[in-house]
């Protein structure tokens, strides 16, 4: 060393710093401060509680760092590698430096999670009392930490530690599990938070925690029906929808899969004012609504409406079905991904994910239907007839029509699993009578505007 | 040895139904992070996905470390597996036993839910999860931010906006 001077390749930098000094003068012996001895010859003198605290911050490491004898040699031939711009040593096989795998590995140092910093310049007895949160009591009797009986509780910096639950804990399992309304909230929490929250994947994935939430959750949020009458002189209006929406008539609901029980009505469809028809899908739960676009058959005439979820694809489907006295009927399909309608084949039953129609019987009923419609029901297409049976009132009744439980009769109170509502008994005139479902449907969607 | 030789005058089946019953009463061990070891009924610990998938290659023999779960969480972990083995269990009871089970303190509620994570118990960490959900119900995104450590990087705008956006939200 020292007799060929400076290497040419790497004297970049050299004239400047520490290993300047290796050639132009003798640098002696070179002086290590390190407070190592001090560990070196005896095991670390600290109590057992305070060992455990230094564990649960992961510091642990820093109580086995050895107390190694330094090789001068070694540190000096090192120094003369260190090329101070790059922060590296250039060996002649390329440059090598301390990665923070390195201090990891070495030092047994956590480089990853939060930081543990904090003011030193506080009075070791306040600082005391906050991270090990002891009483006034025994900081004003100035007793030291060895001296402590029994920590208080635990200390507030490892609580903070503790309370850090990965990102997807967090999303994927808690914040699907929460209800829309505290979700909506939770939108301004933060920014990764508001986006997570509104793609279409935690939409579907919330929506299906909700459902399959099983008997541990008898909250009252899930399996309460919305009832709302369509009645020109009814008084009852929905909420938050705008007024300018004249008469407004809920003409289907559909929640989510398929295979679910009974109807989940996270959207609803509805047509306002008669003869121009408009349709909307709308949640209440999100207080959010969107126009469906214009018609792409030629006419409509005596519409009817359907609506369903489409679980292979994750989409919301529409189907109009035109029929004319004198003509075909004609239909159509409107999927939310798409915001568009296309027109389809025209037959009976509507098999959304394969989106081919099957033809089905409809009964026979000996029933004085006045009403007729068409809906899910137990993820069978279903025909829902209300009819005049007792001269008390108005009473409802619902067919399932698919090949599979051909001919079954439901009462209409089947639908309200919670049985939370017999006075829907008293039902008068066509209304649409669902279980409620929080759900955050839409909530993705464009063109969607809130009420 | 002796046994097995056994059986083979027996024949193959009954061999067969002696291995399968021994498979099945098969105990593994399980040593927590501060190195207790645990005894416990393969079928037991197979709920872990974690533990399932180490059991199918074979590599269960031996003592098998569990870095990230203490001894007090994995005894509570395997105190609701042993309580799900048997699906016929009473549905009634089985809910008892969970809504008990679970009503633990904040502390213990994330031990469980990490450990209910690492070890891949589902129903657990849904268990867990909803219970957290459950607490987060209600609460103000302030509270929220505080609870998760989360630093807000909307602008003062952008929170305005998204607030008036769904002012019903945040209605009590």
């Amino acid at each position: 060393m020292g007799a060929l001077g400076p290497p040419g390749l790497y004297s970049r930098g050299f004239n400047n710093g520490r290993a300047k000094n290796l050639w132009v003068e003798d640098p002696g012996s070179l002086t290590c401060r390190t407070r190592n001895e001090e560990f070196s010859n005896q095991e670390p003198m600290v109590d057992d509680r305070v060992i455990d605290i230094i564990k649960a911050l992961g510091l642990e490491g820093l109580l086995r760092i050895p107390g190694r004898e330094i090789d001068h040699g070694l540190k000096m031939a090192l120094m003369e590698r260190w090329q101070p711009e790059t922060h590296t040593f250039h060996m002649p096989h390329g440059e090598v430096t301390i990665t923070l795998q390195d201090v990891e590995v070495l030092l047994r140092l956590p480089v990853d999670g939060e930081a543990i910093t904090g003011s030193t310049q506080r009075e070791w007895v306040d600082r005391k009392c906050k991270f090990f949160q002891l009483n006034d009591e025994i900081c004003k009797h100035g007793k030291t930490l060895l001296e402590m009986s029994e920590p208080c509780g635990q200390p507030p910096i490892l609580r903070l530690r503790k309370n850090i639950v990965p990102d997807d804990i967090v999303l994927n399992n808690i914040l699907t599990r929460v209800p829309v309304k505290s979700l909506m909230r939770f939108r301004c929490v933060c920014k990764s938070w508001d986006s997570s929250i509104t793609t279409p994947n935690f939409i579907s994935t919330h929506l299906n925690n909700n459902k399959n939430r099983g008997p541990h959750h008898d909250n009252n949020a899930s399996g309460y029906v919305i009832h709302v009458p369509w009645h020109p002189f009814s008084s009852n209006r929905l909420t938050g929808i705008p007024s300018d929406f004249g008469l407004v008539k809920i003409v289907g609901s559909c929640n989510g899969l398929l295979r679910l029980t009974g109807f989940n009505p996270s959207n609803y469809k509805y047509s306002c004012p008669y003869p121009s028809i408009n349709i909307y899908l709308w949640n209440p739960c999100i207080r959010k609504f969107k126009k469906l676009p214009d018609t792409c058959l030629g006419q409509l005439r005596c519409v009817k409406l359907g609506f369903a979820y489409h679980s292979e694809n994750n989409d919301y489907e529409v189907v109009r079905i035109s029929l004319s006295p004198l003509s075909e009927h004609e239909i159509e399909v409107y999927t939310l991904s798409s915001d568009s309608w296309r027109r389809t084949e025209t037959i009976m039953a509507f098999d959304v994910n394969s989106e081919k129609l099957r033809k089905l019987e409809l009964l026979d009923n000996s029933m004085i239907a006045n009403d007729r419609c068409l809906a899910l029901f137990k993820g069978k297409l279903a025909s829902i007839e209300c009819g005049c049976i007792q001269p008390c009132g108005f009473q409802y009744s619902k067919w399932c029509i698919d090949h599979q439980v051909k001919n079954k009769e439901f009462k209409f109170l089947l639908i309200d699993t919670e049985n939370l509502h017999e006075k829907e008994l008293d039902i008068q005139f066509r209304s649409i009578v669902t279980n409620f479902m929080d759900s955050l449907v839409l909530l993705d969607g464009a063109n969607v505007v809130s009420c | 040895a002796i046994q097995s030789s056994r059986f083979s005058c027996v024949g193959f089946p009954l061999a067969y139904i002696f291995l399968a019953c021994k498979k099945k009463s098969m105990a593994l061990k399980l040593k927590s992070s501060d190195n207790k070891i645990f005894e416990v009924e393969e079928l037991v610990a197979v709920q872990s996905e974690t533990i399932k998938s180490l059991v199918e290659d074979g590599c269960a023999n031996n003592v098998i470390p569990l870095p990230n779960v203490d001894s007090k969480t994995l005894e509570l972990v395997l105190d609701w597996c042993k309580n799900h083995v048997d699906v016929k269990l009473d549905e009634e009871k089985l809910k008892e036993y969970e809504d008990k089970f679970i009503e633990v303190d904040l502390a213990v509620l994330y031990d469980l839910l990490m450990a209910a994570n690492y070890l891949n118990i589902k129903d657990l960490l849904n268990r867990a999860s909803q219970k957290v959900a459950d607490m987060l119900k209600g609460k103000k995104p302030e509270q929220i931010r505080e609870t998760f450590n989360i630093v807000n990087d909307f602008s003062p705008e952008e929170e305005e906006e998204i607030r008036k956006e769904n002012l019903w939200a945040f209605e009590e």
